[in-house]
């Protein structure tokens, strides 16, 4: 085992480099920006209830973070596993150690997940704040007056003094935006105070307060919870299926991916046919509606294309399909990595 | 110690090692052919790396394929380069050492001793993108020898080495040896595997040709013709003097890459070719502007060796 923390630690200061980090960045701050823009529109959140808009984000989420962020994440790392160590030609350094194929494979496949987990974790907590941004508010001041009731009253509900580091003064200030907020004047005063300030930091606060205390941030962060475990999956998952093409195809690895992720894990998972089971997203999806609910059971059950695109069965099974399969797609990269001769074709190569 | 019972390895339809058959006992050995001989082929089936398409392979009384308990007993180094250049010698030593399964207190030390052993102490924390090809190649070594292996199975040791290194590692490697190691060494360089051992293969074409002794070896060498290439004033006429006095064996006209005329000619006559050469220098009025044999190396034995083998000589 003192092998796989090896290469988990070498691989990891290894990754440690400008041009990875900022990839990492770039794949963290991705889903954000794409919510900030959703969120920024002037239409957005009108004339919807909290069930809806948390579908809306419930959704995007789903498909910015557990579907692209994490994906990407551990296609850059487990999908060239070996043909980097081929082309820099350190393969042989590492297969000629005990049982030294095994634990770099486990070990960037390792690295793989944890490298994308992370990014998803701050990525998912980014994005839930972002969305809770009031940019209609924020911009139109006192005017919008739109969001729903129940938003508005969440968005205002009043701080106890000590929390958050607040002031009695703020304290009061907020208990007195509540007040106003109850009677049918909306967030206008704080609005007003927020615009009047010009402080996109007041703005993230009653965001972030949003999200942590709100019944609206309830959903929010049940959403979060979701996409947290979803992630976790998705990341396990694909690291394993990554990790075999790579071995199998080892020249062509990453494109090999990107045809297996659009062939299979797109089209193939939304055809209404028994192989659709077979794949990854299939399992994540149906976990998505499990957990999160953003459309509900019942409609689910209604709709003939729904029952057939979503999994019937319960979490469990789900996600023993998904851990399941990635246990089989990593045992055939470890056989394939064992039995092929990459050195073999370095020779022939020369 | 090694053990290849008719091996043959194919690369598709090219042969690499051709129906080699050897037993050799612990100790060292020089593998010593030219480039694309298969050493490197006989090498990788040594490691486990490759597997025989016919015939089988012991190494230290194991099958080397896919074998822990046998790759904690062997060090390789290969020819190529191929380690982290991004990190510093030490942090790749360490790494290795770790692979081969030693705590992180243990893999340190090692990785120090043995770069220290290999001279490389006072660069082994830079990068190794930084270091001199010689220096790269001392940093092989280093991981090779870190785990203390049974067998070291060295490929191309010496290559870029500047001649003080080359002598630091000729008695780095002369310790290991006196110390009961067992060495198998692959060098297209006979002078340099002759420092280090008396015992040699000679491979070429995937074939085993010989085998024996360095005595054994020069005196092949010794009755090989040896092809020489001679730029004069006047090549046919120093063509016809060589071939009437019988000092050479075969002459033929060729040109040079300048496209001077040059002659071509296999001897086994060497030493009273160079002692008739200035006599007609003086009394025939040639002009000799370059004498060359083909190459410093082996290839000429290793050409004879190939004829002999296809009943050629």
């Amino acid at each position: 085992m003192s092998s796989l923390w090896a290469v988990f630690g070498y691989e990891w200061r290894r990754g440690m480099t400008p041009g990875r980090i900022g990839w990492w960045f770039v794949l963290t701050l991705f889903p954000a920006l794409i919510v900030l823009m959703i969120r920024w529109q002037p239409q957005f959140g009108r004339g919807m209830q909290p069930e809806e808009i948390n579908t809306v984000w419930s959704i995007v989420f789903y498909l910015l973070i557990p579907c692209v962020c994490c994906v990407l994440g551990v296609f850059l790392n487990a999908a060239p596993a070996i043909a980097a160590e081929l082309e820099q030609r350190s393969w042989v350094y590492l297969a000629t150690r005990p049982r030294g194929i095994l634990w770099l494979m486990l070990g960037k496949y390792l690295v793989a997940v944890v490298w994308a987990v992370i990014s998803a974790l701050l990525s998912i907590s980014i994005a839930a704040v972002v969305s809770q941004l009031d940019f209609q508010a924020y911009r139109n001041g006192a005017s919008t007056g739109s969001l729903p009731a129940s938003q508005t009253n969440d968005v205002l509900r009043p701080l106890e003094p000590g929390i958050d580091g607040k002031t009695e003064a703020e304290y009061r200030q907020s208990t007195a935006d509540a007040q106003l907020a109850s009677r049918g004047g909306v967030n206008q005063a704080g609005v007003e105070r927020s615009a009047a300030k010009g402080s996109i930091t007041d703005l993230l606060a009653n965001s972030v307060h949003h999200v942590l205390w709100s019944t609206q941030g309830a959903m929010i962060r049940r959403t979060w919870v979701t996409m947290v475990k979803l992630s976790v999956l998705s990341a396990i998952a694909y690291a394993s299926l990554f990790l075999m093409i790579g071995a199998m195809f080892p020249k062509r690895a990453m494109v090999f991916c990107v045809a297996y992720i659009a062939l299979v894990e797109v089209v193939l998972s939304l055809i209404p046919a028994v192989i659709n089971r077979m794949t990854f997203q299939y399992r994540l999806r149906s976990l998505m509606i499990n957990w999160a609910d953003p459309v509900g059971q019942d409609q689910m059950q209604g709709n003939m294309f729904f029952r057939y695109v979503f999994a019937d069965g319960g979490n469990t099974e789900q996600v023993t399909w998904m851990i399941g399969l990635a246990c089989l797609f990593l045992l055939v990269a470890l056989l394939v990595a064992q039995k092929r001769e990459f050195t073999a074709a370095a020779e022939s190569d020369l | 110690m090694i053990e290849f019972r008719n091996v043959t390895r194919l690369y598709g339809k090219v042969l690499g090692v051709n129906d080699i058959s050897l037993s050799l006992p612990v100790g060292a050995y020089g593998l010593l052919g030219p480039n694309g001989a298969g050493k490197s082929t006989l090498l990788n089936l040594l490691i486990g790396q490759l597997k025989p398409t016919r015939g089988t392979v012991r190494v230290l009384g194991e099958n080397p394929r896919n074998n822990p308990r046998l790759m904690r007993r062997i060090g390789y180094c290969p020819s190529f380069e191929g380690m982290y250049s991004g990190v510093g010698g030490f942090e790749w030593v360490e790494f290795l050492l770790r692979m081969q399964g030693f705590s992180g207190a243990d893999a340190k030390r090692r990785a120090t001793e043995a770069l220290e052993r290999t001279g490389m102490t006072h660069a082994m924390h830079r990068p190794i993108s930084s270091y001199s090809r010689g220096m790269r190649q001392r940093t092989k070594l280093a991981q090779a020898i870190s785990h203390d292996p049974e067998l070291l199975i060295l490929d191309e040791p010496l290559s870029g080495l500047d001649p003080v290194g080359r002598a630091q590692m000729t008695e780095l490697l002369r310790e290991w040896i006196r110390m009961g190691r067992s060495v198998v060494i692959a060098s297209h360089v006979l002078h340099e595997v002759e420092a280090l051992t008396q015992s040699f293969l000679l491979i070429s074409g995937g074939r085993l040709l010989a085998s024996g002794t360095a005595e054994e070896v020069h005196e092949l060498l010794f009755n090989v013709p040896l092809e020489m290439h001679i730029r004069c004033n006047d090549v046919r006429r120093l063509a016809a003097m060589l071939l009437q006095d019988k000092l050479a064996d075969s002459a033929r006209i060729g040109h040079t890459d300048a496209g001077d005329e040059e002659l071509v000619l296999q001897t086994t006559k060497t030493g009273q070719l160079t002692s008739f050469l200035p006599q007609w220098i003086r009394d025939e009025g040639l002009q000799i502007f370059e004498m060359r044999t083909a190459d410093d190396s082996l290839q000429s034995l290793f050409n004879s060796l190939m004829k002999i083998h296809r009943g050629e000589l």
